[in-house]
């Protein structure tokens, strides 16, 4: 079961990165991007179990 | 004054944070002080008198949308942003990120007002990260399992709020025990953070199995998360003893302050009871496994020490069952790292070489000497960075070149590729790599200058170990070596 979820959390990430590529390509970093940026941080946390030493960089 | 602290990180991480917080709250007495954690992690905020709003992420609600097999990212940004509208309404005069992670990075840079003041990771406006402060540049380039800081990182806290710690800072809260248990017992905590650093419960039964023969009168209480009660249960299969007293799955994780206060000593692997008890005071055995720098997140119990084990596989539970046996009787054995003052928190054996990137960390950041080493393979290397800087150096005077941009990162990657081909030059080229983000965005010759400068800076570094091999040459000439 925690492994279907993190594949779903996986799944979502990519297009997630792939969503806030183009719209950095298209404007500015902004708000926008800057909470599309804070959603993907978070979901990488959450797939390394929340361990944010591991995502210190 | 308003101050917004974020600790998003987990229970020991928390733990760690509160003589910060006091300290803080010393720093400001008529300050509002709010704290941010994670909800699954609120437990180890409860006792914490020094903050005035304790405020939580909801990472769960927020992810929530995405784990699911039509994953809604929209919905998803939609609660983020209802987050961010609650928090956002207030205007913080101090944020204090002691996460040090990309995602509190965002939300700093995020809730930072024109007149809010940034301590700990943040974003530049062009959202690259920013490390505004040294603290933040030494946390960035030296601290972490694979690197050789030794600050504890309780104590990383303390520098980046620029404050000394009291004994009051690292105080327990007051709490009642309310469990009845016998007198003058050893508490064992039998889970951890993460599984790798976790012993099986046939380790932990061979260990208290000896423990008992040894200590007979001394009972033992295990304490756990409710996940970890399979081990509990299968510790108390494979040793039948009244001594044993089972907790496990029975407490909050506050409702642990009390017990360990109590305990004449606290057996654990690397997680939040060794914080608590660092809080309680009370002696701590801090089983170390695997990837863990015991350095950072050890005991601070006046009485802590450390057994290192490379993995669990590899640790002797008979034999970690009869040091701790031996610290109750009072004789400390040689393999165990322990306590000690001052800006490292533990002594340990060790050689020179041994301590060598450690040795050169304080040099680079502290002035102290800079060490001398024993691997003709660092010399060589801090030739070969010495030769790419002068070159990059060289590059730098002609920055209209269209290929500088290119062979710049060219030359960054060569000084990446030498770090890891001989570690020991890390600390230098990992203070190298976080100076270089530490550049702002601005105008094309204001980036140059503070590249140039981090360069020339580097070359001075690099030029210390140069001149002394030749020193080293010229004598060894002099003596007929070569």
């Amino acid at each position: 079961m925690q492994k279907e979820l993190e594949n779903y959390l996986a799944i979502a990430l990519k297009k997630l990165e792939g969503a806030c590529a183009e719209m950095i390509k298209k404007s500015t970093y902004n708000k926008e991007t800057e909470k599309m940026k804070m959603l993907i941080e978070l979901t990488k946390e959450q797939v390394k179990n929340e361990n944010t030493r591991i995502a210190t960089r | 004054m308003k101050i917004l602290v974020l600790q998003l990180a987990r229970l020991g991480d928390i733990y760690m944070s509160w003589p910060a917080l006091r300290a803080l709250r010393r720093q400001h007495p008529k300050s509002e002080i709010h704290f941010l954690t994670r909800p699954r992690f609120e437990g180890a905020v409860y006792g914490l008198g020094a903050i005035d709003k304790h405020l939580s992420l909801p990472a769960g609600f927020i992810l929530e949308p995405m784990v699911r097999s039509e994953a809604d990212t929209r919905q998803a940004l939609a609660r983020l942003d209802g987050f961010l509208a609650e928090i956002g309404k207030v205007e913080y005069d101090l944020i204090v990120n002691l996460t040090f992670s990309p995602f509190s990075s965002y939300l700093t840079h995020y809730l930072t007002g024109s007149n809010t003041k940034v301590l700990g990771y943040t974003r530049h406006s062009d959202g690259f990260l920013n490390l505004a402060d040294e603290v933040s540049q030494y946390f960035y380039s030296q601290v972490g399992f694979d690197r050789w800081n030794r600050v504890h990182v309780a104590d990383v806290f303390a520098s980046l709020l620029g404050v000394q710690f009291t004994e009051d800072d690292w105080k327990a809260p007051v709490m009642a025990l309310n469990i009845e248990l016998p007198e003058n017992y050893l508490v064992v905590h039998i889970g951890a953070s993460e599984n790798q650093k976790v012993l099986s419960a046939e380790k932990w039964a061979r260990m208290l199995t000896y423990l008992i023969e040894r200590k007979p009168l001394v009972p033992i209480v295990l304490i756990g998360a409710a996940n970890e009660k399979h081990i509990a249960d299968n510790i108390k299969q494979k040793i039948s003893s009244k001594q044993i007293f089972d907790l496990v799955g029975q407490t909050k994780i506050y409702e642990l302050f009390p017990i360990i206060q109590n305990a004449i000593m606290l057996i654990g692997c690397d997680s939040a009871p060794i914080h608590i008890a660092s809080l309680t005071d009370t002696a701590t055995l801090n089983i170390s496994i695997g990837q863990v720098n015991f350095w950072e997140t050890g005991p601070k119990a006046t009485h802590g020490f450390v057994y290192r084990a490379e993995s669990a596989e590899s640790l002797i539970a008979q034999r970690v069952g009869e040091i701790a046996a031996l610290l109750l009787e009072g004789t400390v054995v040689p393999e165990l790292i322990t306590r000690a003052a001052g800006l490292t928190s533990y002594h340990k054996k060790e050689s020179a070489q041994d301590r060598f990137c450690w040795d050169l960390t304080q040099a680079i950041y502290l002035g102290n000497p800079f060490p001398v080493s024993e691997d003709i393979r660092f010399y060589e290397a801090i030739m070969k960075l010495e030769d790419i800087n002068g070159f990059i150096m060289e590059q730098l005077t002609n920055y209209k070149n269209n290929s500088l941009r290119e062979i710049l990162d060219r030359a960054d990657e060569i000084i990446h590729s030498i770090s890891q081909l001989v570690p020991d030059v890390r600390p230098i080229v990992s203070w190298y790599q976080a100076e270089k983000i530490r550049i702002p965005p601005g105008a094309s010759e204001d980036i140059m200058a503070s590249t140039i400068h981090i360069h020339k800076t580097l070359d001075r570094l690099l030029k210390v170990y140069i001149l002394q091999d030749e020193k080293v040459a010229v004598q060894e000439a002099e003596h007929g070596k070569i």
